[in-house]
């Protein structure tokens, strides 16, 4: 079982040397947008003479947003997009003919895709980011604590990916599902801004969907020393979500697999 | 000694298709109103096969091949029937199941595309989990008699159909499944290639008892490989039994393909006929019942002054046509 996954892990690692340069030019695009929040909230703290806006100083505040892109990165999932793209061209078959869960398959190549990304992309933007825009690294414990969640994350945000993906057993093409689903994600998990800038009522529902869980509750495992309380509480969260979901994809995908007519062979 | 590999009673499948007549006002319609069409792609089929067979499974485009062999390889679900291979229902329990059995589809492929088909081969090593000495042996050994041991380090997308259609074959027998689907595998492959193909699916069937259930539409492959023949037409199976009956009964036409210098004039033989006039050529149906092929293109070329003749088996509808006129008479 070790075997096949690591099998797995590898080829995905092996395609994602191929395209590295597409890895490249991430590593030019997101300082520079690190760059263009910096001075749009700069404006913004200099025009309202406040030095603390929601919680939130103007430091810890680019901090945010560069943690942002690091837990963006490593939680990235793109798996909805294979299913679209195997489904209308049935390519889905080949994956089926060989001995090893799809679920299981997918996740692996996508964290040797991962892999490959967290050293030349992740890493190095976060060497930039502490030269350049002077980001704190949190204590030894909490950069544990951080990775851990991180992890749950990463396979949180991928079921939800998967989740989407599967419709394309019914819909083949779900390039607008997605796109919702990318805007909604990114939004209710705190990618755009910090969920502390919402009203009080819409952070308590925030507490009980799965999506901070994804991104806000984790960078903040980062921004702030967290007690042990708080840290079981995000991860229960993250378990919790995690288990509603594999119901949900096994559920949907005994459903699915006998929609698939596997196209054009 | 025979064993049954394959077991099908009664299976049916059919899909369910939308579909819309052309125009835009059409398109406009099928929002809010689609017509639904079901289409039976099996009727209701029977085989089995023994351990050891080679079994050529031919009928033309849309008879039910594909689909046969989708739902023998755990991908698709039949709506009725009972299938039993190597002792699993294939679509329950897959991943279990397709460790036995090797497919080879020559309309996708399975390696990775942007990477060196090796990378695939030691993909497979670790999913099928070959002992690395065994992988090591059978590689090389189906390296050297498909003659890739050039290609296997390009990039798959940089390989020629052939090519990737060897090594794709390569890939779905280095884990000696006891088993192996090939649906349409010499496509693609040159005349040379080809034969060593076959050689080669010969070769793995006398030494390891390898059986193969192989869709084609080069009736070459079926003569070289296979005992016998399964014809399959609208979703029914037509005919299940020896190559050789078929040849001896229904493949008893060849179709002649002539051209000449000039316009010919005045062609007449007994036992043939006509089937197209061109301007300098003449497509010539012969009943080798009545008469020989030898004798039509000695007269051919005696009489007229023949370019180039080209000389095509019974295509395979005329085959099932046959074997339904004689199922009526």
């Amino acid at each position: 079982m070790i075997k096949k996954f690591l099998a797995s892990l590898k080829i995905g690692l092996k395609s994602a040397v191929i395209y590295r340069f597409h890895f490249y030019v991430g590593l030019v695009t997101a300082p520079l947008t690190l760059l263009i929040y910096y001075y749009l909230w700069k404006s913004i703290y200099g025009f309202s003479g406040q030095t603390i806006i929601n919680g939130f100083s103007f430091e810890l505040l680019v901090s945010y947003y560069a943690i942002n892109t690091i837990v963006a990165w490593i939680v990235y999932s793109e798996v909805d997009e294979w299913f679209e793209r195997n489904i209308l061209n049935g390519e889905l078959t080949v994956d089926l003919i060989i001995p090893i869960h799809l679920f299981p398959y997918y996740f692996l190549i996508h964290q040797g895709f991962n892999i490959f990304c967290l050293v030349v992309e992740t890493l190095p933007f976060l060497f930039i980011a502490t030269m350049v825009f002077n980001i704190q690294l949190p204590g030894v414990g909490m950069i544990l604590a951080f990775i851990v969640g991180l992890l749950l994350a990463l396979l949180l945000n991928f079921m939800i990916a998967y989740l989407v993906g599967l419709g394309a057993f019914w819909l083949k093409r779900i390039t607008g599902m997605r796109r919702a689903k990318n805007t909604i994600v990114m939004f209710l998990a705190g990618g755009i801004l910090p969920l502390s800038f919402f009203p009080i009522w819409f952070q308590k529902i925030s507490e009980f969907l799965p999506f901070q869980y994804i991104r806000n509750s984790i960078i903040n495992i980062w921004l702030y020393p967290q007690s042990l309380v708080e840290l079981l509480k995000i991860y229960f969260m993250q378990l919790f979500w995690i288990g509603i979901f594999w119901l949900i994809i096994s559920f949907v995908w005994k459903k699915a697999s006998k929609k698939f007519s596997g196209v054009g062979v | 000694m025979t064993q049954n590999i394959i077991e099908v009673k009664n299976l049916k499948k059919m899909y369910k298709t939308h579909e819309r007549e052309p125009g835009l006002i059409n398109a406009a319609k099928s929002i809010f109103k689609r017509n639904y069409r079901i289409d039976y792609a099996l009727r209701g089929i029977n085989l089995s096969i023994n351990k050891g067979e080679i079994v050529g499974f031919i009928g033309p485009n849309g008879a039910g091949k594909s689909t046969t062999i989708k739902i023998l390889s755990g991908i698709l679900y039949p709506d009725e029937g009972e299938v039993n291979v190597l002792g699993f229902v294939p679509w329950k329990e897959r991943v279990k199941y397709v460790q036995n059995i090797g497919v080879v589809f020559g309309q996708k492929t399975q390696l990775w595309w942007d990477l060196p088909a090796i990378d695939t081969f030691e993909l497979n090593k670790d999913l099928y989990k070959i002992p690395k000495e065994v992988f090591k042996r059978r590689l090389k050994f189906m390296m050297k008699v498909m003659n890739v041991e050039r290609v296997i380090k390009k990039p798959v997308r940089d390989l020629s159909l052939g090519e990737r259609m060897k090594c794709q074959t390569i890939a779905a027998l280095l884990h000696k499944p006891k088993l192996v689907f090939l649906d349409e595998p010499t496509i693609g492959l040159d005349v040379v290639a080809k034969e060593r193909y076959r050689n080669f699916i010969l070769e793995t069937n006398e030494r390891f008892g390898t059986t193969f259930l192989i869709t084609t539409h080069d009736m070459q492959d079926v003569e070289k490989l296979c005992k016998r023949v399964i014809i399959i037409n609208h979703g029914k199976i037509v005919y299940d039994g020896p190559l050789k009956e078929i040849k001896e009964k229904y493949m008893t036409t060849k179709i002649l393909d002539v051209k000449f210098d000039g316009k010919p004039v005045g062609f007449k033989c007994k036992g043939c006929i006509v089937l197209k006039r061109g301007r300098c050529g003449l497509k010539i149906k012969v009943d080798l019942s009545k008469k020989k092929i030898r004798d039509v293109i000695d007269y051919l070329i005696g009489e007229f002054e023949v370019l180039d003749i080209n000389i095509q088996d019974t295509p395979i509808e005329e085959i099932i046509q046959k074997i339904y006129q004689e199922k009526n008479d």
